[in-house]
C-alpha cells in the first residue's frame, strides 16, 4: 500500500500541550477523517505534516519526500483548505485567479472558473462580503484548481450550516474518484468524517488513539446496557469504555464477534461519535 | 513571485487610491507654500507606508500561512517584501517627479529642478535604509509592535542628532572634513543602504525560516 503521507514519532512540545509521538499513515487513494475534540492536536498534526510547525522529534514524509524539504513539484501536488479563507479580505474574487496563476505553474483557470460558476461566486464581491460558506467555497475552488492529488483539510467544514457541508463534502467525493487523489480531513464534526471517510484516525490530549477502516470499526466495537454487577463481570479487555447512570450502566465494548461467542450476549450498533464519546469519557462518568 | 506582488498590489489598490489623493492635496499644499521639497518628504514617506499596510493586511488574513504550503522559497517571499517596498518607493518618486516638474513649470521656476532630483534621490535612499531596517523588525516582533517601534526609533534618531548639535560635536569639526562629508555623503549612502539591505535580507531570511505559524 503507498502512502501519501506517513509520520513517524513525530513530536511536538508546546507549554501547554504536547503532540506524543505521533505516527500516523494516510494510504493513497483514500479519504482519512481526522477526529478530535478541540485541542486535541488535530491542527498541530497538520502544520506538522505542512511544516508549519517544526517538531522536535519524529519525521514526516508527504508524497515521498521529506516534509521539511518539499520540493516544488510536491507543493503543487498538494491543496489545502484551513479553517477559514486565507485571502486577503480587501481582495476581489477575481483577482484570485491572476495571483494563483503566478503562484503555481499547474493552476488551471478554467477549472477555477467552472468552481465559481458552479460554488455561486460572484468575481466582483470582495473576500470580506462573502459569507463563511462562501469564504470556504473560494478556498477550496483554489485548493482543486492546481491540479492537486493530496487535499489537506484543517477544519473545513466547521461553522457551515449542513446544506453547505453536504455540497462541499460531495466535491470531496467527486475529488477522490481519481484513484490517485487522497483526502485528510480533520474535523470535530463526526457525522461529516461518518458520511465519506473511508479511515478514521482518533487523536486525544495529543495521543493517536487509532486509525481504523470506517466499516471494521463500527463492526469491531457495540454497546452493551447491562446492570453494574453484570458489568464488573465481564472481561476488561472487552470493555473500552463505560458509562454509568441510576438504572445501570452502558459499555462500549471491542472484538464484539469474540465477545458475543464468549458471553453469549449481543451488543447493539455503535456511531463513531459514541466510539469516540465512550473512549475519551467513558472510564470517567 | 509574481503572484505574490499581485496580491499586494491589487490588495492595496483602495489604500494607494487614497495615497495619490493625498499626493495631489500635497501638490496643492506645496505650491501654496512654494516648497516643493515639503512634497518629496511627504510622498517618499506614504511609499513607505505602504509597505506596512501590505504587511498589516497579510497579518490580519494569516496569509503567511497560507504561503508556507505553496509552491514558494521562503527567500521568494521574503523578497517579494523588498520588491514590493522597491517598486512604492520608485512609484513615489516618480510621483515626486510629475507632480514637482508640474508645480514647476507653473510658477516657471523649472530651473529648481536638480534640487528636487537630489532630493528625491536622497529620500528613496532613507526610505530604503528605513525598509532595510524595519522589516526584520516587523519579521521579528510582528507589524503592531513594529510600528511602535518606529517611533521609538524615530524619536532616538531626532535626540541623537539634537544631542550632537547641542554638545557642539558638528561645530568642532573642520570645514574641509564637513566639504568632504557633503561631497562623497552621495556615494558612501548608497553603497550604505546596500550593504545594509544585504545584511537586512539575509536576517529577515533567517527570522522567517525558523518562524512557526
Amino acid at each position: 500500500m503507498s502512502l501519501a503521507i506517513r509520520c513517524k514519532n513525530v513530536t511536538k512540545q508546546y507549554e501547554h500541550f504536547t503532540l506524543d509521538h505521533l505516527n500516523l499513515e494516510i494510504p493513497n487513494g483514500s479519504i482519512v477523517g481526522f477526529v478530535g475534540e478541540n485541542g486535541a492536536g488535530k491542527s498541530t498534526t497538520i502544520k506538522a505534516i505542512l511544516n508549519l510547525v517544526h517538531p522536535e522529534e519524529g519525521e514526516i514524509q508527504v508524497l515521498g519526500e521529506d516534509s521539511r524539504d518539499l520540493s516544488r513539484e510536491v507543493k503543487e501536488r498538494i491543496g489545502v483548505v484551513f479553517d477559514g479563507c486565507k485571502f486577503p479580505q480587501g481582495l476581489k474574487c477575481k483577482y484570485v485567479d491572476s495571483i494563483m496563476r503566478g503562484i503555481y505553474s499547474s493552476w488551471n483557470s478554467q477549472v477555477f472558473r467552472d468552481y465559481c460558476r458552479r460554488f455561486g461566486l460572484e468575481g466582483n464581491k470582495t473576500v470580506k462580503e462573502l459569507s463563511r460558506g462562501m469564504k470556504m467555497k473560494l478556498s477550496i475552488a483554489a485548493a482543486l484548481s492546481h491540479g492537486a492529488e493530496l487535499l489537506i483539510m484543517d477544519e473545513a467544514t466547521s461553522g457551515l450550516d449542513p446544506m453547505v457541508r453536504d455540497e462541499i463534502l460531495d466535491i470531496f467525493l467527486e475529488f477522490i474518484q481519481d484513484e490517485r487523489h487522497t483526502v485528510f480531513l480533520s474535523s470535530h464534526i463526526i457525522s461529516d468524517i461518518e458520511k465519506i471517510a473511508d479511515y478514521v484516525a482518533f487523536i486525544h490530549k495529543g495521543k493517536l488513539l487509532f486509525m481504523e477502516d470506517k466499516i471494521r470499526l463500527q463492526e469491531e466495537y457495540g454497546l452493551l446496557s447491562c446492570s453494574k454487577q453484570e458489568a464488573d463481570g465481564i472481561d476488561p479487555a472487552y470493555v473500552a469504555g463505560r458509562r454509568e447512570n441510576a438504572f445501570g450502566c452502558t459499555l462500549l465494548i471491542r472484538n464484539r464477534g469474540d465477545f458475543r461467542r464468549s458471553f453469549h450476549k449481543e451488543t447493539d450498533p455503535v456511531s463513531l461519535e459514541e466510539i469516540m464519546l465512550y473512549t475519551v469519557k467513558g472510564g470517567r462518568r | 513571485m509574481i503572484g505574490l506582488i499581485r496580491k499586494d498590489v491589487l490588495n492595496l489598490t483602495k489604500v494607494l487610491k487614497f495615497y495619490l489623493g493625498a499626493a495631489v492635496l500635497y501638490g496643492v499644499f506645496s505650491y501654496m507654500n512654494e516648497n516643493t521639497l515639503i512634497l518629496v518628504y511627504m510622498l517618499l514617506m506614504l511609499a513607505f507606508f505602504l509597505i506596512l499596510s501590505a504587511f498589516q493586511e497579510d497579518d490580519v488574513c494569516e496569509w503567511d500561512l497560507y504561503a508556507g504550503v505553496m509552491p514558494l522559497k521562503v527567500t521568494d517571499i521574503v523578497w517579494e517584501k523588498y520588491l514590493l517596498g522597491f517598486i512604492f518607493n520608485l512609484g513615489g518618486v516618480v510621483c515626486v517627479l510629475i507632480l514637482s516638474v508640474s508645480l514647476l513649470a507653473l510658477k516657471g521656476r523649472l530651473t529648481e529642478f536638480p534640487v528636487i532630483l537630489q532630493s528625491a534621490g536622497i529620500g528613496a535612499l532613507v526610505v530604503i535604509a528605513v525598509q532595510s531596517i524595519m522589516i526584520p523588525v516587523i519579521y521579528k516582533m510582528g507589524v503592531e509592535r513594529a510600528r511602535i517601534a518606529i517611533v521609538i526609533g524615530t524619536f532616538g534618531i531626532f535626540f541623537l542628532g539634537y544631542a550632537a548639535i547641542e554638545s557642539g560635536l558638528l561645530g568642532s569639526l573642520s570645514p574641509e572634513l564637513i566639504e568632504n562629508m557633503i561631497r562623497y555623503a552621495p556615494y558612501a549612502g548608497i553603497v550604505a543602504v546596500l550593504l545594509l539591505l544585504m545584511v537586512s535580507y539575509k536576517i529577515s531570511v533567517n527570522l522567517y525560516k525558523k518562524k512557526e505559524w
